[in-house]
């Protein structure tokens, strides 16, 4: 295929999927509401919401999880810290996708070292192998994985590793070849989000801050 | 129609914003299942939490998403009805609700809330295990699921009174606090009765029971059946309005606090004239006030530990309630379990599984990181403020051949009590 095509129409009628897609799911969940907790609060609800967060997104994808529970698994919380960080930091911190940004916001934004987003790619493409192996070989794993569980590590799977490869010459393949190949599945990848599990990125913000506003009603640590 | 089609229906008349958010965000990571004495202690992936809200995902899921619409054009209706008696037995004997994975989820999804509504829509089919399906009867016709009516009720509070020579006040318009036991207790801890009278005897708080709001035990929250559910509260909040009082004070119990203080309010859409109050706050309350006081010494030379139930602890937030009362009763005795507090394993036995002999065997299962926990204090005794968490330990410790002596929390507060004048006899 074609590069301009894939960074140009394709992309734009991927976004426009992925934007639109998103919003729909959003705005169900928000008009479908939800009921009204007629129990007496003995607790902040903020609080709840501020410590979840605090949590969930600092504490537990690094360090092996401090709810008990877990204990025979810190890895499955560990590799899906560095998947997470790993992506976030070369979606929005590589100068490549700066750049791309700017294309598409109007604005940009200082990048990081190349070093260091290319250590968080490679962060992020072993993260994903260690999750998919924890898929391929625990029974509590496999039961749960599912035809769209695969084809959602795939789609995001691919990106990662053409992206990565391209920026530095691997395969022997051009650079062209597998940029174009890097933007074609990365509009998949958008296309692919709306329908898909991998919306959990938005989803997320709403259960956790439902979590976190239960439990404080509550007076339970969330 | 078919109970699927029932089932289905359930599920979707019940489907909102939360239910979409919360089926969207589980990314089938499996670690639900680590937090799960069901999966911990039979080692089985098929125990892990959300597989156990399969019949209600896939219902949804049917009607929400376009593959399940366009599976819906070629294959069987979902959930599939040669599955449902295997979801029966997952939702109801595989589990407690006791909402540990609710804590551990890694996206917070409130598996409890989930399966709590997958046993609904279950009970809506009609395929509430039979046991239960008994249960909410007896409860709907005598009173209490136990089959204590009015008279035999009456008859136990009289042999108490005798036999531990204790004031029981039973329908007194007027008092303070109205206390609802369960008839666990009644029948099989009548010490968690004279225990808690010799309390607030001794705390000077006018109270009584009342012979129509006199169970606490709702076997409708565990069969599912959420009009049996407000009705059974419902009993109680109108004895409460009847004799006037400030406060229910609901005993060792611990999903009969969760159901009454969520369902009071919602019952009459207004603040209510009462407080509901577990019987932890109630001694906490008592302590603080300086109404009673406490002997520091009775226990020395033991090892005590507590059990939290999961319905007082993640549901009720009373978590620090029970260490205060026994930091001042055991100082020097109390010893934690790890994990606890909001962490605390579940015991196996609550969320109706205990009374379903169909678990039995799996219940010792679900006991087993319990044994773990205790193993590593070797505790003489267990203090718990749940009469279900009790059972459940004394089956187990007798299953597992585990020395130890399992206690209400309200008992050992009465065995310690300081009377400055001594009362009765």
């Amino acid at each position: 295929m074609n590069l301009e095509f894939a960074r140009g129409p394709l992309f734009q009628f991927a976004l426009i999927v992925f934007i639109v897609g998103m919003t729909y799911r959003f705005l169900r969940i928000i008009f479908l509401g939800w009921k009204k907790d007629y129990a007496p609060a003995k607790g902040s609800a903020a609080a709840g919401v501020v410590k979840t967060y605090a949590k969930a997104l600092i504490i537990l994808p690094f360090l092996p999880p401090k709810f008990p529970g877990t204990r025979h698994r810190p890895l499955t919380y560990i590799a899906g810290g560095m998947f997470h960080l790993g992506l976030l930091i070369v979606v929005f911190f590589g100068a490549a996708h700066v750049e791309a940004w700017r294309s598409i916001v109007g604005f940009g934004w200082p990048s990081l070292p190349t070093p260091i987003v290319d250590g968080f790619a490679a962060m992020a493409l072993i993260g994903m192998v260690i999750l998919v192996s924890y898929r391929m070989v625990s029974p509590v794993g496999k039961m749960l994985t599912g035809v769209g569980d695969w084809l959602n590590w795939i789609v995001v799977f691919i990106p990662l590793l053409t992206g990565w490869a391209a920026f530095h010459h691997l395969f022997g393949v051009n650079y062209t070849k597998l940029f174009t190949l890097h933007m074609v599945t990365v509009d998949i990848l958008l296309i692919w989000i709306p329908f898909s599990r991998i919306s959990h990125f938005m989803t997320y913000f709403i259960t956790r801050t439902m979590h976190g506003i239960k439990f404080g009603r509550l007076g339970v640590e969330p | 129609m078919d109970a699927d089609q029932r089932i289905s229906q359930y599920y979707l008349q019940h489907t909102d914003g939360w239910l979409l958010a919360q089926l969207d965000a589980c990314t089938r990571c499996g670690i639900c299942a680590e937090a799960c004495p069901f999966y911990l202690g039979t080692g089985d992936a098929v125990h892990t939490p959300v597989r156990k809200i399969e019949p209600l995902r896939q219902a949804v899921q049917e009607k929400f998403s376009l593959v399940g619409l366009a599976r819906s054009l070629f294959k069987k209706h979902h959930p599939a009805a040669d599955e449902l008696s295997n979801w029966v037995s997952e939702a109801y004997f595989a589990c407690t609700v006791c909402n540990r994975c609710s804590l551990a989820c890694p996206m917070g999804i409130d598996l409890g809330v989930l399966i709590q509504l997958t046993r609904e829509g279950l009970a809506a089919g009609g395929l509430t295990p039979p046991t239960l399906a008994d249960a909410v009867q007896r409860q709907k016709n005598t009173g209490s699921p136990l089959g204590v009516t009015k008279t035999l009720f009456e008859n136990r509070l009289d042999w108490l009174r005798e036999e531990e020579n204790v004031e029981i006040p039973l329908d007194v318009p007027g008092a303070d606090s109205l206390v609802v036991f369960t008839s666990i207790e009644l029948i099989k801890f009548p010490g968690n009765l004279s225990a808690m009278a010799k309390v607030l005897n001794a705390a000077g708080e006018p109270w009584t029971l009342s012979s129509t709001g006199r169970e606490s035990v709702n076997f409708a929250t565990f069969s599912g059946d959420t009009e049996e559910q407000v009705e059974f509260v419902r009993r109680i909040t109108e004895a409460a309005l009847e004799l006037g009082v400030q406060r229910i004070i609901l005993t060792e119990c611990g999903h009969a606090y969760d159901a009454v203080r969520r369902i009071a309010v919602q019952l009459y859409g207004m603040p209510l004239p009462f407080q509901v109050e577990n019987v932890l706050e109630t001694i906490v309350r008592l302590l603080r006030n300086g109404k009673i006081r406490l002997n520091r010494n009775v226990f020395d030379g033991q090892r005590i530990t507590y059990h939290d139930a999961c319905k007082l602890q993640r549901l009720g937030g009373l978590i620090e309630q029970p260490r205060e009362i026994l930091n001042l009763v055991a100082p020097t005795t109390f010893v934690e379990m790890t994990p606890n507090r909001e962490a605390q394993w579940c015991c196996g036995g609550g969320g109706g599984v205990i009374a379903s002999p169909e678990a039995d065997e799996i219940r010792m299962k679900a006991f087993l990181p319990k044994v773990e926990q205790l193993e590593k204090i070797t505790p003489n005794t267990v203090v718990t403020a749940c009469s279900t968490c009790r059972l459940q330990f004394l089956d187990g410790s007798k299953y597992y051949d585990l020395d130890i002596d399992v206690r209400g929390i309200t008992e050992l507060v009465a065995a310690a009590l300081e009377t400055d004048t001594p009362k009765g006899a």
